[in-house]
Formats: structure tokens, sequence, C-alpha cells
């Protein structure tokens, strides 16, 4: 049905048919990361993104190396399994104030990494054809997307829209205020794991089209763009998974009319977007600022977070 | 070991002295992600110098890489001061926008340059050697080499002079600007040093160790000391030995020799994080079974000293009906009551149990009367 309607949109629009899936996809990774980034922004945690990508890596190649062939499942089993390990550890090294968290995340990414060209060596002194595609994931392929990729990141994209719904309004209390939800009886590890969980899920995933240095970019851009356009967290996470399959959208085609590798390209017009966003919310902001004179609340504030129960400070 | 294998390694040593002695202050400064954000943006500036220059050993490449680093972090402190962006999304941000741009240029420039970007992630430590500084016909040791020993010599000269201001900015920047110290000055100095070590150092170690080399020895070094210069002075300790471990087993292995190293300086923090004399997980939690021994104890004094001259002393202070009363396990009586026996607070007259004034007096010290 999918192939189908792909067949017809090409045929109509006289696109390159091989275009279509790996727009298809970039949009549906786009869709999905940008939701869940848009929360990794709120939590301030943006960058466990980029270190669970740098993690996934070596586990990626170990999948290689032990199935000695390139079997997606054998290759995704290992990199979820490496990201979940250097979560863990990231979290068990920065608990208890003995070491900085930002210096845990910074170290167990570049260990993890380390492994990964430990292997990557290791690997290329018996070159064989399976593993030529292999390097692909690091700066992504989004080329090599095809119709069959495609269910599944409908399936991931569905399945980050069904959680983030599923339990919006403990997500909600959750990013905001955790102490609060805690107090309510929600089981607040639960909820931290299962984010986790997507999130990995979705990095393993965008690995072979943004790659390990971009993926990071696909999560955070969309969201802190669509920081400037809202300050409700519905239509945040909702702008940014739009924000973020436009992205993909927007980048594939660029990319491929200008013939520059895609992955960055969704990048660098994600960061063009940031700036539109910023112009736009400069521009609000000081035609209110022009409404109310005198009034010192006007100076700069960073646009202020909804917290439940309390009146956003600035207008 | 031959004359190439020597120059590697030096190449290795002084690369993790010049890395940890930089990413010492960026860990203490909770900035260690600001090393991974450096040594990702750097690419562009050598893409922007070599488009301009076109020639892949000009000094120019060093100058427009140091600069590109002090770039992204002049553009993340905008994001987060101007732009109300936070630190870690404003980092998330930068360093993937830019070196997108550079892999962009870099695939568009692929016929005319031998950039490879695969090089620049895992460094070119092996080839290190086959690129020595000549004058005439003798050769003085790879050019790399020099570059780094010149920058760590220069970051100890630096570090010596500068130390007592550098100190105070670092740990009390307000303090600092009241007694006329510019912080403003010193923070960018560290970032420009930061970045130019990233540049000097990403060539032969390749940009994710230069990050795990930044803030691996540093952050184990913190974890034995919290004085500014022993810190220092163990993190270059710690760097060298996870090079030298790093090139020993990569090329007994025979696999990448920065890889092996990165890998060594977690294995070496590892072993830090377990076994610190304070701060290691194991002097942790042998400092927690003593507090909780100490407790128990306290806890029995103070049980014993309440019902010392009261009439049911017969019953509550009787050893083997300590169970009921102070709701323990009769192992744990058993064991409590033994170390209390043998550190001379307690007194077992058949099975009656009373303080002794030493434990009299830690009881009272307990309950504060």
């Amino acid at each position: 049905m999918k192939a189908m309607d792909g067949t017809i949109l090409a045929i109509s629009y006289e696109i390159n048919p091989a275009l279509v899936s790996v727009v298809l996809g970039t949009a549906l990774l786009g869709l999905a990361t940008g939701a869940l980034g848009s929360l990794a922004v709120l939590r301030r945690n943006s960058l466990l993104g980029d270190a669970l990508s740098h993690a996934a890596y070596p586990g990626l190649l170990a999948g290689f190396l032990l199935s000695g062939t390139k079997s997606v499942g054998l290759m995704v089993l290992g990199a979820i399994l490496a990201a979940a390990m250097a979560l863990y550890l990231t979290n068990l090294l920065g608990k208890g104030g003995r070491v900085r968290p930002d210096a845990a995340l910074a170290l167990v990414m570049g260990c993890f990494f380390g492994i990964a060209m430990v292997l990557q060596s290791h690997l290329q002194q018996n070159p064989s054809a399976a593993q030529a595609g292999l390097k692909d994931y690091l700066f992504g392929q989004a080329g090599l997307l095809l119709e069959e990729d495609i269910p599944l990141l409908v399936c991931l994209a569905l399945l980050v829209l069904f959680v983030l719904g599923w339990g919006w309004s403990r997500w909600k209390i959750i990013t905001f205020d955790r102490s609060h939800a805690l107090s309510l009886g929600i089981h607040v590890p639960f909820w931290d794991m299962l984010y986790s969980f997507l999130l990995i899920l979705s990095v393993v995933i965008g690995l072979q089209v943004a790659g390990v240095v971009l993926m990071s970019a696909l999560l955070v851009m969309p969201g802190c763009a669509s920081r400037y356009w809202t300050t409700r967290m519905s239509s945040l996470v909702t702008l940014s998974g739009i924000t973020g399959a436009f992205l993909g959208i927007g980048g594939t085609f660029t990319a491929d009319e200008l013939s520059w590798p895609p992955g960055p390209t969704i990048v660098l017009l994600g960061f063009i977007w940031l700036f539109i966003s910023y112009g736009a919310f400069e521009i609000r902001r000081k035609k209110r600022a022009l409404r109310q004179p005198f009034s010192p609340g006007n100076s700069f504030t960073p646009p202020p977070f909804p917290i439940p129960g309390k009146a956003p400070s600035n207008g | 070991m031959d004359n190439a294998d020597l120059q590697t390694l030096l190449v290795a040593c002084l690369g993790a002295v010049a890395c940890a002695l930089g990413g010492a202050f960026l860990v203490l400064r909770r900035l260690s992600l600001l090393a991974d954000a450096i040594s990702h943006s750097i690419l562009l500036g050598i893409v922007v110098a070599w488009v301009l220059v076109k020639d892949l050993g000009s000094p120019w490449l060093l100058l427009g890489a140091t600069l590109s680093g002090v770039f992204a972090v002049w553009l993340v402190e905008w994001f987060q001061k101007k732009a109300g962006i936070r630190e870690d999304a404003a980092m998330g941000l930068v360093f993937p926008a830019l070196f997108s741009a550079a892999v962009i240029m870099i695939s568009q420039l692929a016929h005319s340059v031998h950039l490879d970007t695969d090089a620049v992630i895992n460094g070119r430590l092996e080839l290190a050697f086959l690129d020595p500084v000549r004058i005439g016909n003798t050769s003085y040791g790879p050019r790399s080499a020099w570059m780094l020993g010149t920058l760590v010599f220069v970051q100890l000269v630096l570090i010596t002079l500068f130390f007592q201001p550098l100190r105070i900015v670092w740990f009390d920047s307000a303090f600092a600007a009241s007694i006329g110290i510019s912080p403003l000055l010193y923070q960018w100095g560290v970032t420009t040093a930061a970045s130019l070590t990233c540049v000097s150092a990403f060539d032969a170690l390749g940009s994710i160790l230069v990050v795990a080399l930044m803030v691996g020895p540093a952050s184990s070094a913190l974890l034995w000391s919290s004085r500014l210069s022993r810190v220092l002075v163990l993190a270059v300790l710690f760097a060298l030995i996870s090079a030298t471990l790093g090139f020993f087993l990569g090329a007994w292995l025979d696999v990448s020799l920065s890889g092996m190293i990165a890998v060594c300086t977690g294995f070496v923090f590892g072993l830090c994080w377990l076994l610190a004399p304070e701060e290691g997980w194991i002097a942790q939690w042998a400092r927690k079974r003593r507090q909780i021994q100490e407790f128990r104890t306290g806890l029995l004094l103070v049980h014993l000293r309440t019902h010392e001259n009261s009439p049911e002393r017969h019953e509550e202070c009787r050893f083997d009906r300590l169970n009921i009363h102070l709701k323990w396990p009769q192992a744990l009586v058993d064991d409590v009551a033994k170390a209390a026996l043998e550190r001379d607070l307690v007194t077992s007259i058949g099975g009656l149990l009373g303080c002794t004034p030493a434990g009299r007096t830690m009881a009272k010290q307990l309950v504060g009367d």
C-alpha cells in the first residue's frame, strides 16, 4: 500500500522514485526525534542523545563482528545494548556528586567511542565485502534508505507518538516538577526508563540516516526552534514533531538538488530555521515591549516555561 | 621497540599531557562537554582555511581551526546569554551545525582535497612518525611531537605564571572581579588554550580521543584531591599512564592506538572511581559500614544507659533479651555487643550488659545531655 502511494506520488510530481522513500524516511525520523527531543530540551539533557549515539556505535560494530554479516537484527540489538549500558554507566558515575554529570557523560562517550575505534581497526585488518557500508553509520547515509526501512520508521514514529500521548499528563508533571510527580505517586523511574528506551531506540534507528555526530542535532534543533514559538508543552511537542518532519523533507530535497550529503543538510537547515525562529521571537518581543512601556519585566528574560498553577511572568 | 614506536609513544604521551592540562580547567568549571563541542567544531575552521590558502601544511589551518573552536564556544555563550537557550541544548545545537557545514564543504571539495573526515574522528597516531621535522637532511622527530611539546611547555609556563589569578577566577569569579582580575580575560584565555590543544592534538589523536583525554584524567584526579595544584599533577600522571598503557595494549593487539588509549583512560578512571582513598567507591562503602556500626553501637549504649538504674534493668539489659527490645536480629546483637565489649564501652556480668564510664560518656554525648 505504502509503496503504491509512493509510486503514484513519484509519477505525479516527477520525482526520482528512489527519493520518495528517503523523503518519507527522514520525515518520519524527524517527526519521532523532534517530538522526543523537545522533551530532552525541557529536561535539560539535550546532550544525552549525542552521548547515546556515540555509545551505540561500538555495539553496532560488535554485532557485526559477532554475526560476520550485516545482519540488521544483531547490529541493532548490539547498538541498543551498548547505548543502554552507556546510559546506566553515566547515571551510576554521575550519582552521588563525586563525578560531575557532564564529565561522566563526556567520559563514557569518549570511552565507548574508543572501543568503537578499536573494533573498527580490528575489522579493517581482515576486510570483507560485507563491512563496506559500516562507515555510513558514522556520518549517515540517508540516501540508502530503502522502501523496506519505511515500515520500521513508521513503527518508531507511531510508538513515540503513542507513548507520549498515552502518558501525557504524567510526562508533563515529570518534566516540570519531579518531586511533585513523586508526591502524586507517579512511578518516576518507570517513566524515565520508558523515555530512555524511546531515546535509545530512535537514536539507534536514526544512526543510519543522520550518523553518529549529527544525531543530537535532530533531537535538539526542532525542540529549541519550537521553543521560540510557544510556551505550552503540548504545542511545543507537536510543533517540534512537525518541524522535525519538515526539516527531514526539506533537507532531503535540498540535498538532492545540490547533491550535498543529506544528514548534514538537514542539520544546517535546522540551524537556519532556529535563527529564523529566534528572529521572529525577537520581533514579537520588541513589539510587546513597545505596547507596554516602562515595565521592568520587559528586559529580556528567556521564554518562560509554563509552570502549572503559575502564570508566565512575561506576557 | 624501535625508533618509530618510541616516536609514536612520545606523541601519544605529549598529546595526553596537553589535553589533561587544558581539560582539568574545563572539568572544574563543569564544561567537559565543551571539549566535545570544540573538537567537532574545529573541522570547519580547517576546511575554511584550506579553501582560502589551498595548502594542507599551512599554519593558517591551525589558526583557522583554533578560531573556529573559540567561535563555537562564543556561539554557545551567545545562545545561552542572548537567545535564552540552556547550555546543554546550546552545545547540542552548535557543534552539529558547524560540523555539518564542514562535512558539506568537504563533500563538495572531495575531488580536490585529501581531507578525510574519518581521519578527523579517528586520528592518525600510527602515522605520526612519517611526518618528521627536517632541517637539511637530518630529521628531528615527528612534527606533531614538536607541536604538542611546545603546547605542553607553553601551557605549563602560563599555568605557573598565572596560577594564583587563574585559581581565584576559576573558583570564585565574582571575588576575582572585585579585586580587579578580569574573569572574562582568563576564561577566554583558557578557552583559546583548550581550542588550541584540540587543534594540535586531534591530527594525531582524533577528536573523540581528545574528549576522552581532556575529561578522563582530570575527573580521575578530582577523585583523589581537591587542591588545584595536586589535581593538575595527578591529571598529568593519569594521562601519561593511560597513554602508555593504551600504546602497549594497542600495539600488542594490533588495533587502533588512539582508540585503545581512550579505552585505557576510561579504565584508569574506573580504577580511580573504585579505589580512590576518600571518594572511591570502596572507601565510601567502608565509611558507610563504619558509620552504620558506630550508629548501632551508639544505639546500644543509649539503651543500656537509659535503663541503667531502673528496676526493669534485669529485663531490658539482658544480653539474650536485647533482640526483642532493640528489635534487632540476634546475630546483629551478637555482632554489635561483641564489638562494643572489645572497645571497652560495655561490660558484661553474667549475661547482663552495662555501660563502662567510656560508654556512658559516649551515650551522653549522643543524647546530648
